[in-house]
């Protein structure tokens, strides 16, 4: 934490400031005495604000990481969207990216989104078993790899 | 020399080491300069993926899907996004783009021991000393580019380290390692049948966009400073 007459950057556990000698702990505790009833309210009605915006965030990741995958799966049975696989050859690495990025921010703004923390785990254990398969696939088709 | 294909992904290998070496250098500052944040592996777990997800998601877009493979340009936007994600939307250290960039020369010469060992980004027919030969890919004698373009980007980067707290060193690593690139790029087999590649048009585009940039900034801090 800071002292908040200089700036100083203080271990938490300190009751005076190193730097310029004020009294830090007895502050916040009285800071935390005056405010705990008017801020509860406040506290409760922010959470679950800040909830429901990782819920958005981390469903426009399930769209962005398998959504995109399964429409275009879908739409290519038909004749008007055959070149459907070459463009998504072509970018549909991003939006797996894009999920990922989401889900990252949902889990570092609102880190008391469970949603978010599962998501997250669940996206890096995907993550590991892609990369070992394909490891295991370049190793066993070497024809895979043209060059860098 | 002779280079024979060695029955290990030694190519890969190489890379995963650049980028860990990369990772290691960013922590080592970021320690250094006591800002420590506890989401610091989040950042480098998302620095990876968008890196080596980024890089062959460029060779697949510019061969239309055809081709897979890993590109630098592709890396380096992959990395310089995740650092832009973690500073400037999470509110990250505000030296961590700095760290990621000055870092970019390190991993990109690590990773061309890779492409030497490995056979690929050869350079153009040389019969001369050092030329290098890769039996199973093309029976000519190559100038060994790969090598050339390790020495270069690792001074690139001693140099940029040393001079880290340069409050324009991220533009000027930004400018030394593209015009370095652009340059070497001459050296290299495409440009038996091209007379500028891709690469090329590329480098160029981040330069200008580079000093663009720089002069819309310094106009704009010395338009603040004329104001007060």
């Amino acid at each position: 934490m800071y002292c908040k007459n200089c700036g100083n950057k203080i271990e938490d556990k300190t009751i005076f400031c190193g730097n310029c000698g004020t009294k830090v702990k007895e502050e916040q505790e009285n800071t935390v005495y005056i405010t705990n009833n008017g801020v509860n309210n406040t506290n409760n009605v922010n959470s679950n604000g800040d909830i429901k915006n990782a819920n958005i965030l981390c469903i426009i990741s399930l769209i962005c990481t398998y959504g995109i995958g399964i429409i275009s799966s879908f739409l290519s049975q038909f004749d008007s969207f055959k070149n459907i696989n070459t463009i998504l050859a072509s970018i549909g690495g991003l939006f797996p990216i894009a999920g990922f990025v989401l889900v990252i921010v949902a889990s570092v703004k609102y880190p008391n989104s469970k949603f978010a923390k599962v998501l997250l785990i669940v996206y890096i254990v995907l993550f590991v078993i892609s990369l070992l398969l394909f490891i295991v696939t370049i190793m066993s088709c070497e024809y895979l790899l043209r060059g860098c | 020399m002779i280079i024979s294909k060695i029955d290990f992904p030694i190519y890969g290998i190489l890379i995963l080491i650049s980028i860990i070496i990369g990772i290691l250098y960013i922590y080592k500052m970021i320690k250094k300069d006591d800002l420590y944040n506890k989401n610091l592996l989040l950042f480098f777990l998302l620095y990876i993926v968008s890196s080596l997800i980024l890089g062959i998601q460029f060779t697949l877009l510019v061969s239309k899907g055809e081709t897979i493979g890993l590109s630098s340009y592709g890396g380096l936007i992959g990395a310089i996004l995740s650092a832009f994600i973690f500073e400037k939307i999470l509110s990250f250290d505000n030296k961590l783009i700095k760290y990621v960039i000055i870092s970019l020369p390190l991993v990109y010469s690590i990773g061309k021991i890779g492409c030497f060992i490995a056979g690929c980004c050869y350079g153009i027919p040389y019969d001369g000393l050092l030329s290098v030969k890769y039996p199973d890919r093309l029976n000519v004698s190559l100038f060994p580019i790969q090598i050339f373009e390790t020495i270069t980007f690792f001074i690139i980067f001693i140099i940029c380290n040393k001079n880290k707290n340069n409050k324009n060193i991220i533009y000027i690593t930004i400018l030394l390692s593209t015009i370095a690139k652009f340059l070497l790029d001459f050296l290299r087999y495409d440009h038996v049948t091209k007379i500028i590649t891709l690469n090329q048009i590329i480098s160029i585009i981040i330069i200008v966009c580079t000093i663009i940039i720089y002069l819309f900034r310094k106009r704009i801090r010395f338009s603040n400073k004329g104001g007060i």
